[in-house]
């Protein structure tokens, strides 16, 4: 008798109490469109990852992208980690990116706060020379010479401050602020607590989710930086990884430079893909850890009561 | 318990009218009107505080440059300056509005904008809404770590990778030749282009975009579901009374903002596929002022095109929150 | 890559590593335009060309533009630059590097080392591709500029005449003539190059020569050979070879899919002008007005319809495929051919290029459009005579021709430390030299170096095949008149004018316009500028002959 209960108990369901078993139908419907699409999606990466491991003449059998490497070697990451140029520009590359987007969430977090308290001082004016930004952009060499004329030029900040805050990520940022339970915030009001314990001690802590993919956002936006460190930047050492990575790939296939006459050896696919899996994977391994902000569960019965 | 979240109703600006009426009694407790601005700095300090590095940083970084804008009003050479460059009015506009080519940007641009607000809008919604709702957090986790990766695939791979498989000499049109059938060309075909493109960016974007809407998600509160199945709400009746709702002022919010974005449809990706199908096809706004304004040096030919840029997009942002205030919602910003 | 001012297109261009191709360039920048309003009166006289006497080339160089070969690396160098230039002050230069990025200056031997043998401090300001012409912009209005600029052609560098004026030093009175014997290394560039660095009668710089040679067919040999070879006696053959070659199903095809280039390729064998056409009557008539331009448009739409070119023109790479026989021939310009093979070879040691010498299109011979001959100049910004000398003795080093003991330490550093010499008795880079070297050098040689030469030690047979191929494109070589005369129109719209001719022609060999369009894009071309260009290059001519 044991043995049958022990095989007939039922394992503990993930499915919440108020949902309906799912239907077969259901189910394959589901899993057909999800195999789909982390097939297209997967396909062109296995391409890429395999390419990257790929040796030279099997990549030129194969016309250009290889599917399994027959011969894997690290030829390709080999040429692009040594000398120490790429990881220098991964150490700069991370700097920019911890320091900028702590700035960031900083600045857009307080503005996105502020401008969600209905009827604050200046809050309509702000908000609109917010959206403003939206619209308009200002031109490359005027932003220059605002960072020449703060002595930024050929320094980190050139990098952080001029991207420090952008209309999107507060306008997002202050709708879910907006959003949060109101009988929450005046409960706390009336209870005397001021703006500033609000914000600590109830607005952020059920704000984990759009904090981090503010967060994120802003992360993945200094992680690229590419034509800021172009344009302000005239020490090689302060490059960052993307414009390293890039000048990789430009190597030889720059048609000003052939168009110039320049020559140089064409890149293998194998380095160019090489680049493209080493540019993504700090992303990849920062992803996951976001992933746990975006389960079901963070704000249930944190309004009751 | 009502099924639709409270969200920025007419009680949160104040009742602001009340004080009109004097039969009302004294104003209620949150009525702003009268409230003087002293008042207001003290009880705020804080908030103003917490405004000031956006604000800061609003000013130096954008606004101050903005005024550099003036060169679409100039002819400008950079070792002139701004101070000294001609001053040339409307002609630079004016040129662009004499320009063929420039409508023909303009014409292209909207319609590429409509076809990826229709096509690929909703594609990381619909992703979103099922990722949501699947039950085993391992598939959710394992779909999500996987589906945002193109984003960061440049697009110069992306188009790479598309011909591979559909160009002319690509997978799709070798297979169709081995077996003697008629090659179909669809990346050199001007009319699919914009279908195309859709649909490149919709490889490329559409996981990126589920993060959002994941998000706004997991916000919603799981009491409501219940509530909802205790009235009888089956899977999609709690869909549409409970989810939906749950994350429509957001919905709307990126559709706005998207809407001011309208003439920005995408620039690399499309001088990259220039070649195939013609700037008849593939030129928009970006592309225009690139061809105009960059290749011979004519930085105000570019300011004065980014400018009206702005000013249509001012106008579809205006439009487009009225219109959502219209349906009850707060738009972007509320009157 | 952005130049648009918007700064979400900026940030939106900024994604991943393998980011921007210069395959967006390819609508404008793939045809090499050969003015850029480089003007001279003819009144300016060039600096006196003093070829240099160094190791003996296995094959002579002449004046004429045939580049000096070499099939082994000289035994004995000779030391070009008797004294150190510099003074031991900071020089700082905006250049481009084509190469992944060096050490910086502290961590690099290399560096340091040149900076000695320069006798200044060197600071490169390295710009990459693409964006120079912002960041040369950006610090032209920032107004605090370096000591020395390149200012390459056709980058969208504008009213270059009032830049150079306003901002850099005149240097025609310590370089025209005889005063150019003052720095020999520079006297022995060719006049061909000085040409390009006169703006306006007066000479601004240093250029960077880069040969005569235009766009060049080159074709893939172990494709080309079952089929006859790539030489061809007339268009018919040529057609004919392409429609051999041509087989879809294995994957192979005869033609990058580059139209507008085809185009200009095929305009030489029907006979089309270089840029323009000088008439007897002292008129100028424009390549895109004749008729001969027209029967190269409808040769290549005959090509197209059959299927020859390569069915994806947005292919960013037509290299890669070309090296794998997937497509049989590639546009290149002059210099980019001529150094084609020794480069190939190392991807793939059997492939041979060939290079087209241009037919005629019923037989007899073609033309041959020569390039620009240089790749810009480097300026000097406005400062004392004592320090502009200086800085011209710095150039002088710099451009140390090839059989120089400096241009061997320039290209490969210090013996032991960045080179050895491998059994042909070559210069081979040791890891350090790799590392430390080639980053820096690209942006050194950017701005200035020597005259163009040939040499292969490992496969000296190339050098002869090279020697060849020059003296039979030369024999049918033609030069475009208005090079060393001045359009300020040209500088204005010349660029994007070219560009929509251009974008028609795609657009008529691609099948979406009938070749009437032609007709029509020529007359936008003309009321939009082209009949002002017209004025003021017959004007310049006139005057000055």
């Amino acid at each position: 008798m044991t043995s049958l209960t022990a095989f007939a108990r039922p394992r503990p369901s993930a499915r919440p109490s108020w949902a309906e078993p799912p239907t077969t139908l259901g189910r394959g419907a589901k899993a057909l469109i999800l195999t789909v699409i982390v097939g297209v999606v997967i396909f062109p990466f296995i391409t890429i990852i395999s390419t990257s491991f790929a040796s030279d003449k099997q990549i030129i059998d194969a016309g250009g992208y290889v599917l399994f490497p027959t011969h894997p070697t690290l030829a390709a990451y080999r040429a692009i980690l040594t000398g120490g140029v790429v990881t220098h520009a991964v150490v700069v590359s991370v700097g920019i990116t911890v320091v900028g987007t702590l700035l960031s969430l900083i600045t857009t977090t307080g503005l996105a706060y502020a401008l969600s308290k209905p009827g604050v001082l200046a809050g309509k004016p702000v908000l609109l020379g917010v959206l403003f930004t939206l619209l308009f952009a200002p031109g490359i060499i005027p932003t220059y010479l605002v960072i020449k004329s703060l002595g930024l030029l050929d320094t980190y900040w050139s990098l952080i401050l001029p991207g420090l805050m952008t209309a999107f990520n507060l306008i997002v940022m202050r709708a879910f602020f907006m959003n949060l339970p109101r009988d929450l915030l005046d409960a706390a009001r009336i209870d005397g607590a001021g703006d500033l314990t609000v914000l600590w001690r109830i607005v952020l802590p059920l704000s984990k989710a759009v904090i981090a993919v503010i967060g994120l956002f802003y992360a993945v936006s200094y992680w690229n930086s590419f034509f800021n460190a172009l344009l302000y930047l005239n020490d090689t050492s302060k490059w960052p990884i993307q414009l390293v990575l890039y000048t990789y790939v430009v190597k030889g296939k720059s048609l000003s430079a052939e168009q110039l006459g320049i020559q140089h050896i064409p890149p293998p696919q194998s380095i160019q893909m090489a680049v493209v899996v080493v540019a993504l994977v700090p992303i990849v391994l920062v992803y996951p850890f976001l992933q746990r902000y975006f389960t079901r569960g963070v704000l249930t019965g944190a309004i009751k009561g | 318990m009502s099924l639709s979240r409270s969200r920025e109703s007419p009680t949160l600006s104040g009742p602001a009218t009340t004080v009109d009426e004097p039969s009302r009694g004294p104003a209620p407790e949150f009525a702003r009107r009268r409230v003087p601005l002293r008042t207001r700095l003290r009880n705020d300090r804080t908030m103003l505080l917490l405004m000031l590095p956006g604000v800061g940083f609003l000013i130096v970084f954008y606004y101050v440059p903005l005024l550099g804008n003036v060169i679409a009003f100039q002819d400008y050479q950079p070792f002139v300056g701004f101070r000294h460059s001609q001053i040339v009015g409307f002609t630079n506009f004016q040129t662009l509005y004499n320009d063929p080519d420039f409508w023909n940007a303009v014409r292209n641009t909207l319609i590429l904008s409509v076809f990826q607000l229709i096509l690929y809008f909703p594609a990381p919604l619909g992703l979103a809404l099922l990722l949501n709702s699947l039950l085993s957090t391992n598939v959710r986790r394992f779909v999500q770590s996987i589906v945002y990766l193109p984003h960061f695939i440049s697009w110069v791979l992306v188009v790479t990778l598309f011909q591979e498989v559909l160009g002319g000499a690509g997978l799709m049109n070798g297979f169709l030749r081995h077996h003697g059938m008629h090659t179909i060309n669809i990346m050199e075909n001007p009319g699919w282009f914009k279908l195309v493109v859709t649909g490149q960016v919709i490889w490329k974007d559409t996981g990126w975009g589920t993060i959002i809407f994941l998000a706004a998600l997991i916000t919603v509160d799981t009491a409501l579901y219940e509530a909802a199945a205790v009235d009888g709400a089956g899977k999609w009746g709690r869909l549409w009374h409970v989810t939906l709702p749950s994350i429509r002022s957001v919905t709307i919010l990126l559709l706005v903002l998207r809407l001011g974005d309208v003439l920005s449809v995408g620039f690399e990706q499309l001088l990259l596929q220039r070649n195939a199908v013609g700037p008849g096809a593939s030129d928009v706004l970006d592309t225009f002022v690139y061809y105009n304004g960059v290749v011979d040096g004519n930085w105000s030919s570019s300011a004065a095109a980014g400018l009206a840029k702005g000013v249509i997009g001012a106008v579809l942002i205006y439009v487009a929150n009225r219109v959502a205030h219209a349906f009850g919602e707060a738009g972007v910003y509320s009157k | 890559m952005t130049r648009s001012l918007q700064r979400r297109t900026v940030l939106k261009l900024g994604a991943a590593a393998a980011a921007v191709s210069p395959g967006i360039l390819a609508g404008c920048a793939k045809v090499k335009s050969t003015n850029t309003g480089a003007a001279a009166s003819a009144d300016v006289k060039l600096p006196t060309y003093v070829p240099f006497d160094g190791p003996r080339p296995d094959l002579a160089g002449t004046t004429q533009g045939i580049q000096p070969g070499y099939k082994s690396f000289p035994k004995k160098l000779v030391q070009s630059v008797k004294a150190t230039p510099g003074d031991g002050s900071k020089v700082t230069a905006l250049t481009e590097i084509w190469e992944t990025p060096p050490p910086p200056m502290g961590k690099n031997a290399y560096w340091q080392e040149m900076n000695k043998k320069l006798g200044v401090t060197l600071n490169l300001i390295m710009g990459t591709d693409p964006g120079y012409p912002d960041k040369f912009a950006a610090i032209v209005a920032g107004g605090d500029l370096p000591d020395l600029m390149w200012i390459p052609p056709n980058q969208g560098i504008t009213h270059v005449a009032d830049l150079l004026t306003a901002k850099f030093t005149d240097l025609t009175s310590l370089l025209s003539g005889d005063a150019i014997k003052e720095y020999p290394n520079l006297a022995a560039l060719q006049p061909s190059a000085w040409k390009t660095a006169v703006v306006d009668g007066k000479i601004w710089g240093a250029p960077i020569p880069q040969g005569v040679f235009g766009q060049i067919y080159v074709g893939n040999n172990k494709v080309w050979d079952p089929v006859g070879g790539f030489q061809c006696k007339n268009a018919d053959e040529f057609m004919s070879k392409c429609k051999e070659l041509t087989r879809p199903k294995q994957n192979k095809w005869a033609l990058e899919p580059y139209y507008a280039n085809a185009v200009h390729m095929f305009g030489q064998w029907f006979g089309a002008p270089n840029g323009w056409r000088q008439n007897k009557d002292g008129t100028l008539t424009n390549r895109f007005e004749t008729e001969e331009y027209e029967a190269a448009v409808a040769y290549a739409i005959k090509l197209r319809k059959a299927g020859y070119f390569y069915p994806d023109p947005n292919i960013t790479d037509s290299h890669t495929p070309y090296l794998q026989g997937k497509i049989a021939a590639v546009v290149q310009s002059g210099p980019g051919a001529i150094g084609a093979r020794s480069k190939d070879r190392v991807a793939d040691p059997t492939v041979k290029d060939e290079l087209l010498i241009p037919f005629g299109h019923s037989g007899g011979p073609g033309v041959h459009d020569l390039g620009y001959g240089s790749i810009g100049y480097t300026a000097i910004k406005k400062t004392d005579e004592k320090r502009v000398r200086m800085l011209l003795r710095v150039f002088d080093y710099l451009a140390a021709p090839f059989g120089s003991s400096e241009w061997l330490f320039l290209n490969y550093g210090t013996k032991g430390e960045h080179f050895t010499y491998d059994p042909h008795g070559a210069p081979a880079y040791t890891k350090k030299g790799s590392l430390e070297v080639i980053g820096v050098e690209s942006g050194v040689s950017t701005m200035c170096h020597s005259s163009e030469y040939v040499y292969d030690a490992q496969y000296p047979d190339d050098v002869d095949y090279l020697f060849g191929i020059q003296k039979g494109l030369l024999k049918v070589a033609q030069a475009d008149p208005t090079i060393g005369h001045y359009s300020d129109t040209y500088t204005k719209v010349g660029g994007k004018l070219t560009n929509d001719v251009y974008d028609t022609v795609t657009d008529i060999v691609a099948g979406r316009d009938p070749i009437s369009a032609l007709k029509q894009a020529v007359n936008r071309w003309k009321s939009g500028g082209g009949e002002a260009m017209r004025k003021e290059y017959e004007k310049s001519i006139g005057k000055h002959h």
